[in-house]
């Protein structure tokens, strides 16, 4: 992939689209309601988010503790009445730990995906409105960036900002994953600060900025927001990979990744600590997967099948 | 075509180059250096390994230095395995990631491609939900947990396979199917999609008008057009095989390049960092490079300027 | 099961694991073959410069020094070296060598022993265990190129040598060599400019100048002065600069094993780089194995060196050393008999309940000790209630028992009871009511809480569970939060070595089985002291210890000396480590030793196993040589057979980190793992 017209999703008959300006967002949002699947991974994802956010409130609460209380000597319990997911090696309680990490995954997720989109989404459309010989610079620097291996750009910055927070966490994440957006929003603008009202806003003497903000970003909207919600679940998966290298969240907060990895290396003696975490991650990528792809499929039907 | 073919080969070189100077840079900025270790090494022996590695020198000269040699094809030492140039390190290292991967590739083509077709020609039944389903879960399960679960059930339950090792071609299948299935899981999904915008395509018309069969439809006419998201994800899917090594390597145990993606970078064992780059970079921007001709000749629409 | 027996090209054999043991007890290779774990890929087979654990292993069973150590309780017995005199209460040693070969059939001689110990000294060798050979006479002196000044006369004194070099350097200190008509001065290079620049700069200023109305000669100190010396090739006379203990076990350790003199010349003769001299296909050893293949990263494979001098008695033909980093690999490995020996490899401590239960798992004490560098530097922790509060509130029985789980013995104090004789302090171990006591009396309470505190540790999965269980038990008993926080392994180094913490975790492997080796670290010029204590007091306590000849005296010098230093808690020690092995039970002869320290001669493989599971037997003793003195026993001084003073494994403080990844190396991933738990 080069900097070259073959870029990000083609845009032939987006033109008919633009024409009918809001009626794009209806009829959207009437293809993704007749979308079951999409629908059951929304409301499943809601739910998972309440339960992941608030959860672990009500635990603390209730039963007075939380996902990094500790009791040493009831360490590594499988499932019963008192712990449902049993409890890990520190006798810490696993659903606590798996919702608490349900939610680390989920903001991590999500922040990393606004960084990478933002980034992305503002890189690229300046490269593309302005064209030409900054335009060839900015895609040539993408291509640099891509070609770099990002677990080495992630461990660098990480082992620059000296310590492994949650911060430098989907900064590194969200740094590397700006280059797609950036690609796909580049496409768009060329193409489309060709079409009548771009010229004309220009020949009425409005500002490169202004002209970027209003009219030609609403417009690459789509797939923007196709490209972010797909970027969440990989989002939580690059983290849970960073985990098994050691460069995700640390201790003791746990992300379903973390929890994952732990519950691999030790799934010979103790299972529960492998089975609860990973189901959940799934049902939780599962959901966002079917959500993201209902949503490309209602706005963007050209898309289809891509990613 | 050549032309173009030239012209981007040519361009790949000042591409390169800021990237090695910009790596040589970003690794030297983080804190420690390869000498450091938990016993208080005298200072006498820091300096003089210093000198053995020219890291003495003023961070220029270092620089240019390293460009002669690379142009020369010289890779630098390491100081992790200090027997040991970065060509050696890496020439080793290559073909065990390369034959998994390449292994891990043909598996999510061949299961991917059946199953996105099986999904796209049946659409909406339960084939094609069973299809896209099994896809999912290949998503949804990171490497680092299929790994350890194959190696449970086909090494230490049915002792059918080595749980783990290097040496003979039984050692290759668990981690390629390891490494391999999360693409698979793509490649289905996007093969369905493919098949699915030219199912109803004009061309396909013609063929069915022209009453050929539907298995020369698909393997003629259909799999051309509806692979071509296949082919442009296959770039990035291929430097994400080998960085995504990494973990299969670990878990197998496999002697290849994927564990200093991390280690080198920890050990700041400078030349291996920028060795790694420089030849992970260069394949990288290979592929794309034979992504896009390929893509060239799948789509006719598609012309090289 | 019938899909197990799909044997068409997988060629398993369908195993039926008899549940005693973790997975199968058939050999799957022949009876003079043994598969044992080497974790990590060696950094040099070279002995002047390995200091890694697994090159560590190689090199011992490679090479052979003068002594070698028993492979149960690590005393010296003689290697190349029958015997050995020792003269002027300790000072000098004369080792008498038996008639032995290169496994090319030149003779091993003297020669190739001075040669190695003075490769080691060199500064361009940029050996990492130099020091161990600063004890024999102006080894240091060599090794960091002192300024040596010569051609004086016996009535030059110090104080003149002082005045001679002083306008021109910083001096550290001057050592006097009469017998040599020499003087040595360490000089203090300014900040900027290496040691060599600056020495040559000071030569460069006093060439010339006479020394109290004389010419001298001044230059750099080279290897030539040291003090050992082949007074012929089967005696090799060792001069130390003050008697030392523990001499013997740092001549068994791999550093000081001999170099293929001949074979340098030759490579050297054929342009071949002299750092290639340990490639299978050069290298020549004296051991009782030989590098046969070495597939970088993959595995090593050891052969029977025929012309070894003891070979009648070594049964192992054939060491496969596969290079496994991940625990759970290894596991994975050795319970489908992959593996016979899971080595170097550290386990977790969640396998320890499960994996104790198993005949085939074995632990031993290992010389190392886990603790918290305390940055004395600092409020809160400047003062010495404060540390004493949250020494004595951490349950290191708990600690052991739930979290490292590996049998650890919990401590307060630095030195482990019976290293080399040494009789522990026994300090108490948790007592949360002294330590509140203590923490009011600081001045500290509800009222007026205690600064913030963070807990530092190296990124590593073991070390996170200790952290964590600290932090809580802090808690708990002080009512006190305190922060952790984890850092990568370079960095974690850097900034201990910049006192840029206020607590760090640190284990520090015993070099050689004596108190010093653990104590050293706490005097005020080691630059392994994190801890900004620095007491003079305490320096010269460790002076007159070691100065002091009679052992049993020595030792309680030793003890006074820690107790004054632990009064100050500079270090929070939480426990000893200990090693956990898995040992399939074919493999026989497998002792445990308190390093990791492996000799693969004394292994052999019953065969009992080829045929079912019969009940494991005990490996009786060790079958090691005895020393033999030349002409019945013509020595003046016999050495007192020293007990285990154990020169060292690796010696070191662990970390698990990248370069001992968590799941690596010896030092590294011990401390992370089957002690990681602590």
């Amino acid at each position: 992939m080069t900097a070259g017209e073959q870029d990000g999703p083609p845009v032939a008959g987006q033109g008919a689209e633009l024409v009918r300006g809001v009626s794009l967002w209806q009829d959207a949002w009437a293809r993704l309601k007749r979308n079951r699947m999409a629908m059951i991974g929304a409301a499943n994802t809601l739910l998972l988010v309440f339960l992941c956010f608030l959860g672990p409130i009500a635990v603390r609460a209730v039963w007075g503790y939380g996902y990094e209380t500790q009791d040493l000597a009831y360490g590594a319990r499988p499932p019963n009445a008192e712990h449902w997911f049993g409890t890990d090696f520190f006798g810490r309680d696993l659903l606590t730990r798996v919702l608490y990490g349900g939610q680390i995954s989920l903001t991590v997720g999500l922040l990393a995906a606004t960084v990478a989109a933002t980034v992305g989404t503002l890189y690229g459309a300046v490269s593309g409105y302005l064209g030409g010989r900054v335009d060839n610079l900015m895609m040539r620097i993408v291509d640099v960036i891509y070609a770099l291996p990002y677990m080495f750009l992630v461990i660098i910055l990480i082992a620059i900002f000296q310590a492994t927070n949650l911060v430098s966490l989907f900064v590194g994440l969200g740094m590397v994953g700006w280059l797609m957006t950036a690609r796909i929003v580049r496409g768009q603008i060329l193409s489309l600060k060709e079409r009548e009202f771009v010229q004309a806003a220009r020949s009425m003497g409005v500002s490169g900025p202004t002209t970027i903000v209003r009219h030609l970003i609403p417009n690459t909207l789509g797939p923007i927001i196709v490209y972010f919600t797909l970027t969440v679940p990989s989002m939580i998966l690059q983290e849970a990979f960073l985990s098994f290298l050691g460069l995700g969240v640390q201790a003791p907060r746990p992300s379903l990744g973390a929890l994952i990895n732990d519950g691999a290396q030790h799934m010979t003696v103790f299972w529960w600590e492998l089975v609860f975490p990973a189901t959940a991650m799934a049902v939780l990528l599962f959901s966002l997967n079917f959500v993201g792809d209902g949503v490309r499929d209602a706005l963007d039907p050209q898309m289809r099948g891509r990613g | 075509m050549t032309r173009f073919i030239v012209g981007r080969v040519l361009g790949l070189i000042p591409t390169l180059l800021v990237i090695v100077t910009l790596s040589f840079f970003v690794i030297r900025l983080a804190p420690g250096s390869p000498f450091t270790t938990e016993r208080g090494v005298p200072k006498e022996v820091v300096e003089e390994l210093q000198a053995h590695y020219g890291f003495d020198r003023p961070f220029q000269e270092q620089l240019f230095n390293y460009l002669a040699n690379l142009a020369s094809g010289n890779l630098g030492l390491s100081t992790k395995y200090p027997q040991r140039t970065v060509n050696e390190i890496i020439a080793a290292g290559f073909p065990p990631t390369l034959l998994i991967g390449s292994f891990a590739l043909l598996w999510a083509l061949l299961f991917g491609v059946s199953a996105g077709i099986i999904g796209a020609m049946r659409q909406n039944t339960v084939f094609d939900y069973g299809a896209m389903s099994l896809a999912m879960v290949g998503i949804s399960l990171p490497t680092f947990v299929l790994g350890p679960l194959l190696a449970l059930v086909f090494g230490l339950t049915l002792y059918v396979l080595p749980p783990a090792g290097w040496g003979a071609a039984r050692h290759v299948v668990l981690p390629a199917v390891t490494l391999g299935t999360v693409y698979a899981a793509y490649v289905a999904r996007l093969t369905r999609g493919g098949m699915l915008e030219v199912v109803r395509a004009d061309f396909v018309r013609t063929a069915r008008a022209k009453g050929l069969s539907e298995q020369l439809i698909i393997w003629r006419h259909m799999l051309r057009g509806g692979l071509l998201p296949v082919v442009t994800f296959l770039g990035p899917a291929i430097a994400n095989i080998l960085v995504g090594s990494v973990v299969v390597e670990k878990i197998f145990a496999v002697p290849g390049i994927g564990p200093y993606f991390v280690d080198a970078a920890f050990n700041r064992d400078y030349f291996l960092v920028m060795g790694i780059v420089v030849v992970y970079s260069a394949f990288l921007l290979v592929m794309n490079l034979i992504v896009d001709v390929l893509y060239g000749f799948l789509d006719p629409r598609v012309r090289y300027t | 099961m019938l899909l197990a027996c799909v044997e068409v090209f997988f060629g398993f054999a369908c195993e039926r694991a008899d549940p005693r043991f973790y997975g199968t007890t058939r050999p799957k290779h022949g009876a003079d073959e043994v598969w044992y774990c080497l974790v990590s890929e060696p950094e040099w087979l070279d002995p002047s410069k390995a200091s890694d654990s697994a090159s560590g292993t190689v090199i011992t069973n490679v090479f052979e020094g003068l002594l070698q150590a028993n492979p149960k309780t690590l005393e010296p017995v003689p290697g190349v070296a029958h015997g050995w005199e020792v003269f002027d209460g300790g000072r000098r040693y004369r080792f008498h060598l038996r008639d032995s070969q290169w496994s090319d059939g030149v003779p091993v001689t003297a020669h190739d022993f001075e040669f190695a110990w003075k490769r080691l000294l060199n500064p361009k060798t940029a050996s990492r265990y130099a020091t161990f050979l600063y004890p024999v006479r102006y080894g240091e002196e060599a090794h960091r190129r002192a300024l040596r000044i010569s051609g004086l006369t016996a009535q030059v004194t110090e104080a003149q040598v002082r005045a001679f070099v002083g306008g021109q350097s910083d001096i550290e200190k001057v050592v006097m060599a009469p017998e040599q008509r020499s003087a040595f001065v360490h000089l203090q290079a300014p900040e900027g400019q290496t040691g060599v620049e600056h020495t040559r700069g000071v030569i460069t200023r006093l060439k010339g100048r006479a020394l109290a109305g004389r010419p001298v000669r001044v230059s750099m100190t080279d290897v030539s002065v040291v003090g050992v010396k082949a007074l012929s090739d089967h005696i090799l006379e060792v001069t130390l600069t003050d008697p030392l203990p523990y001499f013997l076990s740092i001549v068994s350790f791999y550093s000081t094993m001999p170099l293929p003199r001949h074979l340098f010349k030759r490579l050297e003769a054929e342009g071949i780089p002299q750092p290639l001299w340990t490639r299978p296909e050069h290298i020549v050893s004296n051991g009782p194995y030989r590098l046969s293949e070495w597939a970088f990263r993959q595995y090593i494979v050891l052969e029977k060196n025929p012309r070894y001098w003891d070979a009648e008695h070594v049964r192992i033909r054939k060491v496969r050393l596969p290079m496994v980093e991940s625990y759970n690999t290894v596991l994975n490995l050795y319970k489908a008999g992959e593996l016979d020996h899971i080595g170097e490899a550290a386990l977790p401590s969640e396998f320890m309940d499960h994996l104790e239960g198993f005949q085939d798992f074995r632990r031993a004490n290992y010389l190392a000790t886990y603790f918290l560098w305390v940055n004395t530097g600092a409020p809160p922790l400047d003062n010495p209630l404060v540390r004493e509060a949250l020494s004595l509130s951490i349950d290191r029985e708990s600690l052991v028992k739930y979290v490292a789980r590996g049998g650890q013995i919990p401590t307060r104090d630095m030195v482990p009871g019976g290293v080399g004789g040494y009789r522990s302090l026994g300090r108490k171990l948790f007592d949360p009511e002294a330590a509140r006591a203590a923490l009011t009396k600081a001045g500290y309470g509800p009222g007026n809480p205690l600064p913030p505190i963070t807990y530092r540790y190296n990124t590593a999965e073991a070390h996170k569970q200790i952290a964590e269980a600290v932090q809580q038990m802090w808690k708990e008993h002080l009512g006190i939060e305190v922060g952790i926080e984890n850092q990568e392994w370079k960095v974690y180094l850097k900034q201990l070595e910049a006192h840029e913490f206020q607590l760090a975790r640190l284990g520090w492997i015993g070099d050689y089985a004596d108190a010093n080796t653990f104590l050293e670290i706490l005097r005020s010029t080691s630059g392994n002291n994190h801890s900004n204590w620095r007491s003079p007091t305490f320096d010269g306590m460790l002076d007159r210890a070691n100065g002091t000849l009679d052992r049993a005296h020595r030792l309680e010098l030793l003890r006074e000396a820690e107790a004054f230093a632990m009064q100050h808690n500079p270090v929070i020690p939480m426990y000893v480590y200990t090693r956990s092995e898995l040992i399939k039970p074919y493999l026989r002869g497998a002792y445990l030793n308190y390093q990791t320290r492996t000799y693969f001669k004394y292994m052999w493989i019953d065969e009992r196993y080829y045929d079912g599971t019969p009940e494991p037997l005990p490996d009786g003793l060790p079958r090691v040589p005895k020393p033999i003195l030349p002409g019945g026993s013509g020595s003046p001084e016999l050495p007192r057979a020293p007990k285990p003073i154990l020169p060292a494994g690796s010696g070191s403080p662990s970390a698990s980190g990248p370069d001992g990844g968590a799941t690596r190396g010896p030092d590294a991933g011990r401390s992370s793992l089957g002690e990681s738990r602590p």
